[in-house]
Parts: structure tokens; C-alpha cells; sequence
């Protein structure tokens, strides 16, 4: 076992492509037993897929991976998990049909001889077992669809202890953990380290990869752009690495003119969230901050009329709005550029063009027909505009780089004429360089006149960016920051409350 | 800095014929081929002719259950609307109504049939291939009931003129309804706006709906005018075999359905032409004319059929597969 | 260490599926009806529906497995219809095929079939909807090859499978079903194999993730669903004494009918026997209930299809995600 220096786990020179962007470029790892290793890069830097690789659900390109030093071709997810290596996806993925104790012990039920039925008594008690080490009381018997999303989490958790495990992935584990929740999280990984498993840690929280790791790998842009020991190394040191350059450069400073109030908000109402009151004005960067299922991501649907509002009110420039559908948000000047870009804001096998003007097939002309020369010249002039990377109008929109993709759902907005822009974790899979041309877009945009909502969960983005945080937890808005007042701290704290 | 050349399109693409195309060749040939083995009566006014006319219903519910595929859904309840159609028509006819307003009750009927499929798709959010299985059998159903499970001879001037009548003497009237609804599907899919939401739908209909598209709009009023087409259909096979029976239209779906595949249209939606539709739907009309001229029995068809349908879409998975490899 | 006074919840899971709900449904048809119609509630008219639903429940055995891990069979009527008038072909006195031979032809059959529908459906990766629908217009279409034998059941084994009474009160075929439910509850119960069907059925993605070969066990929900099409088959040429190439037209809207109103849910995932048992039963009654009040047979037709309609609505009413939106 131990006769490659403790070293169970060599990834060398990994290398991944996707249309448009290089995932992983060359990317090289070791991890000794018994260690916590921190992956800490922003989104899109490709951690991800590093996992995903190691994990069996994306094949590789080039390089090799080494197990116990022997090299180790992996194919799927079931030869990833016969050699030990257990993930913890950061999307959730649960039977939201079956009972906890059935996701924990998913395809690998606990059976009983002579006929290997499935134990349910034992699976039950293991189960409760598990729980019961995570400091969680949750019964084993509960539908999963009835948990709030930190309980499934943490189900997730149980599923990767629940099996022998030599290689445990954590993927973000905390994105929707209390620091209580946290802390039991860490106490786990700390037992799991005695007894010889080696973890693999994923976040871009800078406070946890000082507490629970032990070395830090960190990527950029698919590249492997460092790695230090966590005591020899500091937050001032992580942050530029991660960044890639110097932070004032990263978040470019602005001064605008914030004007009258455009947008507000009064004891809005709707499932995931109560009792919201806010407002925003002209010319302003409004944060919102909160852990995953803090309701930050209904309240911008419900704003943009794709959830249902069960009470409250909104007000647009001074008149109350009932905004039903997406369809009344646009006409009211909203526009929206969703979580997931893929899923949610682009229509990825159709062109440039049609995607620009995607929000707005109504004014491509007169009548029933779509004039194709004003559809070139609209679209033209935001890829112009905007800097769209595209070979040409008419090219499939899945083609393009992340950061191209996120801008045509920009595009898609102006185009439509929105005023208000609610912009939910834009920066999230693009790379660093993109990630500031989004930066300055958001600003030019207030510079004319627009007002921006940015989800985002990126500390260090929210406290430079925005010009206002609010700060939401369990469907409620707990804190309210200006940019000067605001810390990393206190935006956790309050988003723990 | 981006460039925008206007003028290289598409930069990687060389002259190659479109998928349409070769669908196109393949016809041409079909039909030569055909027309040899079948000689001499299948290249004749007398098995043209009615083959065109059989093309035209088959064709016109084609092309718009087109527009309902591109979207993402899909209507199996045509065939049982044919037949409730028939039945209806001669029915009213036997009670001494108007030919001209036993026609407009005829495509009433439709609507309302194509209505309560988009009621069910959109508003309820049944699975539509499943919701239109049902709705078949219950069309059907309310075909053999009120003929009574009999073929009622339905014989009116205006209905004699849907399918059998003339325009300039010469040109059969369902060949002109056929091009009418094909030029105007092809301008709706290719040119409007509509077009351009049903394709954005098909696409991605959750950011269609992200972007104010108003999705069950779009979807109901495909399922509103596949019904009303559909019922058109019923009414020119009525006209051309003078009778309205509920077996009318029976297992058309599977003939219709294949016809669009092959033409290319997605059966998730996203991707289709009507061209292709047109393309593909003369192609296997052509095929089980040719069987049936050659005396092959009717459920050996219905075997064709059958294999055509799976072939087709497998056919078209496989080529999705491959190409999502080559990424 | 576990806190064993750590309450499970199992009966309360079982309290909301809609299990409970169609008891209760079935209680009141049994009162409305017998208050309608005296003859109903007697062991003879029961013997009668629970014998009609030989076929049925058969067939809605097989397919509920398959409905679980999320596929979908629309051939078995033309399976099973195929299977019959093989078997009856086979059993004409000029062949002299021993019984025992014919039940292993029968199985194969339908085996086979249902064989071919899962490699389709998982190794090309077609709609399953879409594969059933093609194999059923085949299948049904080679059932004509037989169409002019006309052969009629002589055999008495086969006779009495279908028609035999224990106790001139319970039907063979119910023991049959009672049989076979109970086996397809415990292995969907109490196997790897079955909880696994749930996985693919609720997560296909996850299922793979989780190392279950997904392929392999949907191949196999489709044979097992074959397999209980052969069966089916000798059925209904037992019960109707011949073999005809239309045999089992128009079954899998009946058998729809009932699976997704017992509560497996289309798409898969969800889904118990015992909701399915009491959803046959009430359809059976449903059917009966028709007979008795002298519906015209094409009406019953309509009431079948908007019975499926209206069961498939609460349905996607009850597991609709994200669906309301568009």
C-alpha cells in the first residue's frame, strides 16, 4: 500500500476540452493518505471537472491517473467507486421519491443472507447510525422531497461516509451549511483522516480551506497555477493567485451618481421566502448574498414573475406592478440572466442572432413577418457592442466560451430594452478575463442609467462589486451592508443567522 | 475584437446537399424505381391521380403536426380524429344539414379536438404522447358510436367538392388545399415570428419562457390548428371515398409521425423543416402506395409501417450519438 | 451511536401514496353500486369481474415493473395477442406440439419480444413510447400470418388454465394474480434488483453515478414485462376458447389505465402493487358496472379512453415539477 510515499492518488497532466473552452489544461495533482487537500480556484477554474474526471462521469483527453500507484484508466462511475473514490456532488442529486436511509444506501442496499434481501431494519439502523456521527437529527424513514436542502446535503454527506471509502471528493459540501452544520462537517472529516482517508476538498470560502486542509492546490482557467502548504501560506497570497492579478485591477472601482428609486419591494411573500422589503435605485449595484437555499434564487424569480407571489408588492418607478409572467417582467423593462445559462437563458442550438433577439421576437419587424436584415443589424450591433467573440451572426450559440455565452444573455436583455437587470451568479463558469468585461458591462450599465441585482456567493466579488449587500438566510433578508461597511465576516454571519 | 464577417457564412461548410436534399433525390429515384417494378399501372393517371389526392390529406396534417413536433410535443390522436371526423360529417349529412355547414361543424369538431389536447399538454402538463394515445382511442371511440360501428354514405355537393372537385377543370382540389397549407406552413416556420418562437420553444422551452415567450400559447395553438387540420384531412378522405366510417384514418399516426422523423424533424423538438416533411411524408406515401398496388395484404403493410417507424428513429438517435461523439 | 427510539415513519409513507385514497374510492363504488344495482354485490357477479381481470392483471404485473424505472410498454396487447394465436396454432391436432413445449414457445415469445423492445429502447436510445408503438403495428401486423387457421382451443389443460373455479367461487386466474402480485411486490420490496428500478426510475443520472447498470436492468424490466405478456396470451385463448390474430387489441389502454391510477407514476419512480390491485379492481368493477347497465359497447370505448385521460391528468397533477411554468 504505502509504497509510494503515501501517495494514493496521482491525476498527471489532465487535460479537458468542451466546445469553446478548455476545462482543465495540464493539470497535475498528488494526494497522500490521510490528508486534506484543498482545491480553491473561482468559478469556472476548473474544479469541477477535475472531479468529474476522477469521478468517472467525464473521460479525460489526455494524461493519466495513478490509484496506489498503479495507473488507473477510469471509464464510469462504477469502476471510480470499486476503487474507493466517493463524491459529494455539489448539485444535489436525491431520490426525492424514496426514504433518507434508501438515498444513503443507494444501488448498494444493505441485504441480508440466504437470498441477499434487502435489510431494511439494518439499512434503517445504519442509517441512524451515520446521522447520529453527523450530528444531525434526521429520521431515516423521511421522504427525501420533503427535507429542506442543507438536510439534503447532508444526506449526501451520510451516502459518501456510508461506504468504505479511500478517496473522499467533497464538492462545495458547505454551500448550504450553517457554521454549526460546519463544524460537525469538519469534525467528520477529522475522524475520516485517522483512519487513512484522503479528501479532496473543494471551495472557494478562504476561512474553511485554512481550517480543514492541509495542502492547497489552486486552479485558474483550467490551469494549475499553484500549490502551497495551508500554514505556510495566507488569504493575501490565495486571493491573488486564485485572481490572477492585482484586485483593484480584478474589480474595477466606478463612481456614479446613484439616482431616484426604480424598483421597490414591499413585504413580498412567496414560497422559499417571507416578508421581503427592499428597494433600488438608478445608477446602483444591489448584492444579494445568502447560502444556498437562503431563498436568494426564488426571490429574483418571484421578482421576475416565473414564481408565483402569494402577497406583497411591487413597485416600478412608482407604480405597483403585477407582474404574473416573465412575459409582464420584460414589458416592465426586468430582465433576467439566470443561474444556469445553459438551462435557463440561451436557446443553445440557435444562433447568435436569434438568441439576441430572443426577448424581443416582437419588434423584428412589422407584422407577422421577421424582417432578417433589422434581426442582422440588431444582433450586429450588440456582438459589436458587447465584444461577443463569434466567427459569425448565425453561429450556434453553444459554440461559445462561457463568458461569450453569459454576454448574448446580456445582449438579450438590452436588446429588450430592460432597465432593470437581475443578474444571478453571472460570473459563475466563466474564465478570470471575462469575468471583468462582465464587471465593466454591469457598470456601464448603471453608468446609463440601468439598476443592477447581482446574486452572487463569491465573497470577494459581492464586497467589491456591489454598491449594496443584502444579505438573506432561511427566506428572510437578516442584513443590510453598504459596500464600506461590509466584511467577509459579516456577510457570513448574517447569512448563518 | 469581434469580427463579424457577413460575408463567409458559415466558414466550415462546403458545398454539400443538405439532408432535405438527398430526401429529395431519394424520392426521385423511389418513384422511378417504382415505376418500373410497378409497371405499368403505377406510373398512370389512375394510380396517380388518386395518390396525389391520398398525399394531399396525409401531406397537409403533416406539415402542421410539424410545427406541434418542433415544439416538443406530439399528437397521436390525428387518425382518431380523421375517423370521428368521417363519422360526424356523414352523420350530419343523414340528418339533412348543409353541406356547407356540415363542413363548418366538421372543422369545429376539429378544433375543439386540437383544443383539448393543448389543454392537456399546456395547462394540465400531460405528457402529450401519452395524453394524445388517449384522446385517440376516445375520438375513435365517439366515431364508432355515433356511426353506430357502420360506413354511412356521406354524398353532398360541397363535400363531393373537397375531394373530388376541380379548380380550372384540371387541377384536383386537395392538391390545391395541400399546397395552400404547405406554402403557408413554410412562411409561418421559416419566416414569422411565430415560427421563430415555436423553434426557440423546441430549443430550450425553459428560456423561452425565461425571455417572455409565452410557451402554452405557442403550444395550444399548434394543438388548436393540428386538430382543425386534421379534421380537413377527414373530410377530403370522406369526400374521396364518399363514405364517413370510424376506420377511417386508423394507424395514420404511425405513417404521418415516420414521415416527419425522416424529414428531420426531432421527435424533442428543436429541429425540423417543413421541406423535409414534405420530403419524407411523399417518400413513405410513395412506399405504401407501392405496396398496396403490388396487393401486398393490408396488415403486412402495418408491419412496414411499424419497422419504418423504429427504423427512422433510430436511424436519427444514431446520428445524434455519433455526433454528440464527435464533440 | 444509534438512538434506537428513533421513530420510523414507514406507515405514514404508506398513508401518502394514493393507495389509501382508491380503498376508500373502491368502499364507495361498492356501496353506490350495490345500492343501484342489488346483483352486485354477489359472490357471482364478483366471480365475474375478478375473472375478466385475469388478462389485465396479468398484463398490469409485468408493466408496472417497467413503469417504475421509467419505461414504458405500449405492445403488450400485441405481444400477448401473438403469443395466443401461436400457441393455439401449434396445439391444432395436426402438429401435436405436447402442452409443455407450447408453454416454453409461448414464454420465449414473449420473452424475445420483450427482449428486442429493451435493446431498442436502451442501446439505440429510442423514446420508449415511440419503440412500443412501431413493435406493436409489427407484431400485430404478423399476427395475420395465422389469420386464415382459425384454430380452436381443444386442449383441456389450457381450457381449465383460464375458466376453472376453486370452489366454484374463486377464479384459478385470481389465484394466478394474487400469486404473481404478491412475488413482483416483494421483489420490488425486498431485492436490489427492484429498489434499483426505483433509482432509475426517480434519477436516471444518478443510477449511473451510483454504479447501477441501468441498461441492463431496464433490458430486463421489458423482458419480464414480455414474459408476462405469454402468459396473458394462453389467457385469453383459454377464456375465449380460440386463437384470432386481434386477440389483445386496445389492451394497454386498459392496462395504462389501471397501472397509473394505482399510482405508478408516468416517467417512473413511484409506484406499488397494492395501489395497483385495488386500481384493477376498479376498473374491473368499472367495466362490470357498464355490462350491467347495458352501455352501448362503443360508448364503453369512449368511457375507457377518457378513464385514461383523466387518470393520466391526475397524474401529471400530482408529479408535476416544473411543468406549470411552460
Amino acid at each position: 500500500m504505502a509504497n509510494n510515499n503515501g501517495i494514493v492518488l496521482k491525476m498527471d497532466n489532465i487535460t479537458k476540452t468542451f466546445p469553446g473552452v478548455i476545462a482543465l489544461d495540464d493539470v497535475s495533482i498528488e494526494l497522500y493518505k490521510g490528508e486534506v487537500l484543498g482545491i480553491l480556484g473561482e468559478n469556472g477554474a476548473g474544479k469541477s471537472t477535475l472531479i468529474k474526471i476522477l469521478a468517472g462521469n467525464y473521460i479525460k483527453d489526455s494524461g493519466s491517473i495513478f490509484v496506489d500507484g498503479q495507473k488507473f484508466e477510469i471509464k464510469n462511475p462504477s469502476e471510480a467507486m470499486a476503487s474507493g473514490i466517493r463524491v459529494i456532488y455539489q448539485e444535489l442529486n436525491s431520490l426525492n421519491n424514496l426514504t433518507v436511509a434508501e438515498n444513503i444506501f443507494v444501488g448498494e442496499q444493505l441485504v441480508k443472507s440466504p437470498f441477499k434481501i434487502v435489510d431494511w431494519k439494518a439499512m434503517n439502523k445504519r442509517a441512524a447510525e451515520i446521522l447520529n456521527e453527523l450530528n444531525v437529527d434526521l429520521d431515516p424513514n423521511a421522504i427525501i422531497g420533503d427535507l429542506s436542502i442543507s438536510e439534503k446535503q447532508v444526506v449526501e454527506i451520510a451516502k459518501a461516509i456510508s461506504k468504505e471509502a479511500k478517496i473522499l471528493v467533497m464538492d462545495e459540501p458547505t454551500a448550504a451549511l450553517s457554521e454549526e452544520e460546519t463544524q460537525s462537517l469538519f469534525k467528520i472529516i477529522n475522524t475520516l483522516k485517522t483512519k487513512g482517508v484522503s479528501i479532496i476538498y473543494i471551495s472557494h470560502r478562504l476561512k474553511e480551506i485554512f481550517e480543514i486542509t492541509d495542502r492547497v492546490v489552486i486552479l485558474r482557467d483550467g490551469k494549475k497555477v499553484g500549490l502551497r502548504k495551508t500554514v505556510e501560506t495566507d488569504a493575501n497570497e490565495l486571493v491573488t493567485l486564485m485572481v490572477g492579478r492585482d484586485i483593484k485591477e480584478m474589480y474595477p472601482k466606478r463612481e456614479v451618481l446613484i439616482g431616484e428609486t426604480v424598483l421597490e419591494v414591499k413585504n413580498l411573500n412567496a414560497e422559499g421566502f417571507n416578508d421581503i422589503s427592499f428597494n433600488l435605485r438608478k445608477g446602483e449595484i444591489l448584492g444579494i448574498f445568502g447560502l444556498l437555499g437562503s431563498g436568494r434564487t426564488a426571490l429574483v424569480k418571484a421578482l421576475f414573475g416565473a414564481n408565483k407571489i402569494h402577497s406583497g408588492e411591487i413597485i416600478i418607478n412608482g407604480k405597483k406592478a403585477n407582474i404574473k409572467s416573465p412575459k409582464i417582467a420584460r414589458d416592465e423593462k426586468i430582465g433576467l440572466v439566470p443561474l444556469d445559462r445553459k438551462v435557463e437563458g440561451l436557446a443553445l442550438h440557435l444562433g447568435v442572432k436569434e438568441n439576441v433577439t430572443l426577448a424581443n421576437i416582437e419588434d423584428l419587424g412589422k407584422g407577422f413577418l421577421i424582417n432578417k436584415k433589422l434581426e442582422k443589424i440588431k444582433a450586429g450591433k450588440w456582438v459589436k457592442e458587447m465584444g461577443i467573440k463569434t466567427p459569425t451572426l448565425e453561429q450556434e450559440v453553444n459554440s461559445l466560451s462561457g463568458g461569450n455565452q453569459q454576454k448574448v444573455v446580456l445582449a438579450k436583455w438590452l436588446e429588450s430594452g430592460s432597465k432593470i437587470i437581475i443578474l444571478n451568479e453571472p460570473t459563475r463558469g466563466i474564465d478570470v478575463g471575462a469575468k471583468i468585461e462582465i464587471y465593466k458591462l454591469m457598470q456601464n450599465l448603471c453608468e446609463e442609467g440601468s439598476a443592477v441585482i447581482m446574486i452572487s456567493s463569491e465573497l470577494p466579488e459581492i464586497l467589491s462589486i456591489a454598491d449594496r449587500i443584502l444579505v438573506m438566510s432561511k427566506g428572510r433578508i437578516t442584513a443590510q451592508y453598504s459596500r464600506t461597511e461590509a466584511t467577509e465576516e459579516k456577510l457570513l454571519q448574517s447569512a448563518c443567522i | 475584437m469581434p469580427e463579424i464577417k457577413a460575408s463567409s457564412m458559415e466558414p466550415g461548410k462546403k458545398a454539400k446537399i443538405s439532408n432535405t436534399g438527398i430526401l429529395f433525390i431519394v424520392l426521385v429515384v423511389l418513384f422511378a424505381l417504382f415505376s418500373y417494378v410497378g409497371r405499368p399501372f403505377f406510373f398512370s393517371v389512375l394510380n396517380l391521380i388518386p395518390m396525389l389526392n391520398n398525399l394531399s390529406f396525409i401531406g397537409i396534417i403533416a406539415a402542421v403536426l410539424t410545427m406541434v413536433m418542433v415544439t416538443g410535443e406530439i399528437d397521436f390522436s390525428i387518425g382518431g380524429n380523421i375517423g370521428l371526423t368521417a363519422c360526424l360529417a356523414a352523420f350530419l349529412l343523414s340528418k339533412g344539414l348543409p353541406g356547407w355547414l356540415v363542413v363548418v361543424i366538421a372543422l369545429f369538431g376539429g378544433a375543439v379536438m386540437g383544443a383539448f389536447n393543448g389543454f392537456l399538454a399546456t395547462v394540465v402538463g400531460v405528457n402529450s404522447m401519452i395524453a394524445t394515445i388517449g384522446t385517440m382511442f376516445i375520438w375513435r371511440g365517439i366515431g364508432y358510436t355515433l356511426s353506430n360501428g357502420e360506413s354511412m354514405l356521406a354524398i353532398n355537393p360541397v363535400i363531393d367538392f373537397i375531394g373530388r372537385g376541380f379548380i380550372f377543370k384540371v387541377i384536383p382540389f386537395p392538391i390545391v388545399i395541400f399546397i395552400i397549407i404547405f406554402a403557408l406552413t413554410y412562411v409561418v416556420m421559416n419566416l414569422s415570428k411565430w415560427g421563430r418562437s415555436i423553434y426557440a420553444i423546441g430549443t430550450n422551452p425553459m428560456a423561452s419562457y425565461l425571455s417572455g415567450i409565452n410557451v402554452k400559447k405557442v403550444k395550444f395553438i399548434n394543438f388548436l390548428l393540428c386538430g382543425i387540420t386534421a379534421s380537413l384531412g377527414g373530410l377530403i378522405l370522406t369526400s374521396l371515398s364518399a363514405v364517413g366510417m370510424p376506420q377511417h384514418g386508423q394507424g395514420l399516426e404511425l405513417v404521418i409521425i415516420s414521415g416527419i422523423v425522416l424529414g428531420g424533424t426531432a421527435l424533442g423538438g428543436g429541429k425540423g423543416q417543413i421541406l423535409g416533411t414534405l420530403a419524407g411524408t411523399l417518400i413513405l406515401s410513395l412506399l405504401y402506395n407501392f405496396l398496396t398496388i403490388m396487393n401486398v395484404y393490408y396488415y403486412y403493410i402495418q408491419i412496414v409501417q411499424g419497422a419504418v417507424l423504429v427504423l427512422v428513429v433510430a436511424t436519427y438517435e444514431i446520428r445524434q450519438s455519433r455526433a454528440l461523439k464527435r464533440v | 451511536m444509534a438512538k434506537p427510539e428513533k421513530q420510523y415513519s414507514g406507515l405514514r409513507n404508506f398513508l401518502r401514496t394514493p393507495t389509501p385514497t382508491l380503498i376508500g374510492l373502491y368502499i364507495v363504488m361498492i356501496i353506490v353500486f350495490t345500492i343501484a344495482d342489488k346483483n352486485f354485490l354477489t359472490v357471482q357477479n364478483f366471480r365475474g369481474i375478478f375473472n375478466n381481470l385475469a388478462v389485465f392483471g396479468i398484463l398490469a404485473s409485468g408493466i408496472t415493473v417497467v413503469m417504475i424505472a421509467g419505461g414504458f410498454d405500449l405492445s403488450i396487447g400485441s405481444i400477448s395477442g401473438l403469443v395466443g394465436i401461436v400457441s393455439a396454432v401449434l396445439m391444432m391436432d395436426q402438429y401435436g406440439v405436447p402442452t409443455p413445449l407450447i408453454f416454453i414457445i409461448a414464454i420465449a415469445i414473449g420473452c424475445a419480444v420483450g427482449l428486442i423492445n429493451g435493446l431498442i429502447i436502451t442501446k439505440i436510445g429510442i423514446n420508449p413510447i415511440i419503440t412500443t408503438l412501431g413493435t406493436l403495428a409489427i407484431i400485430r401486423g404478423v399476427c395475420y400470418f395465422w389469420a386464415d387457421k382459425n384454430p380452436r382451443i381443444y386442449n383441456v389443460f389450457i381450457q381449465n388454465l383460464g375458466r376453472k373455479f376453486i370452489a366454484n367461487a374463486i377464479p384459478y386466474t385470481t389465484v394466478y394474480i394474487i400469486v404473481f402480485f404478491v412475488i413482483i411486490a416483494l421483489i420490488l420490496k425486498f431485492t436490489r434488483f427492484g429498489r434499483n428500478l426505483y433509482t432509475i426510475g426517480g434519477n436516471e443520472t444518478l443510477a449511473r453515478l451510483a454504479g447501477i447498470q441501468v441498461d441492463r436492468i431496464k433490458i430486463i424490466t421489458y423482458v419480464i414485462s414480455g414474459f408476462f405478456c405469454s402468459l396473458a396470451g394462453l389467457l385469453l385463448i383459454s377464456q375465449l376458447g380460440s386463437g384470432r390474430p386481434e386477440y389483445g387489441t386496445g389492451a394497454e389502454l386498459e392496462v395504462l389505465t389501471i397501472v397509473v391510477l394505482g399510482g405508478v407514476a408516468v416517467g417512473g419512480g413511484k409506484g406499488n402493487l397494492l395501489g395497483v390491485f385495488v386500481a384493477l379492481v376498479i376498473i374491473g368493477s368499472i367495466s362490470n358496472g357498464m355490462v350491467m347497465l347495458d352501455v352501448p359497447i362503443f360508448l364503453r370505448q369512449v368511457v375507457k379512453g377518457a378513464l385514461l385521460v383523466l387518470v393520466i391528468s391526475i397524474d401529471a397533477l400530482r408529479n408535476r415539477r416544473n411543468l406549470q411554468l411552460y
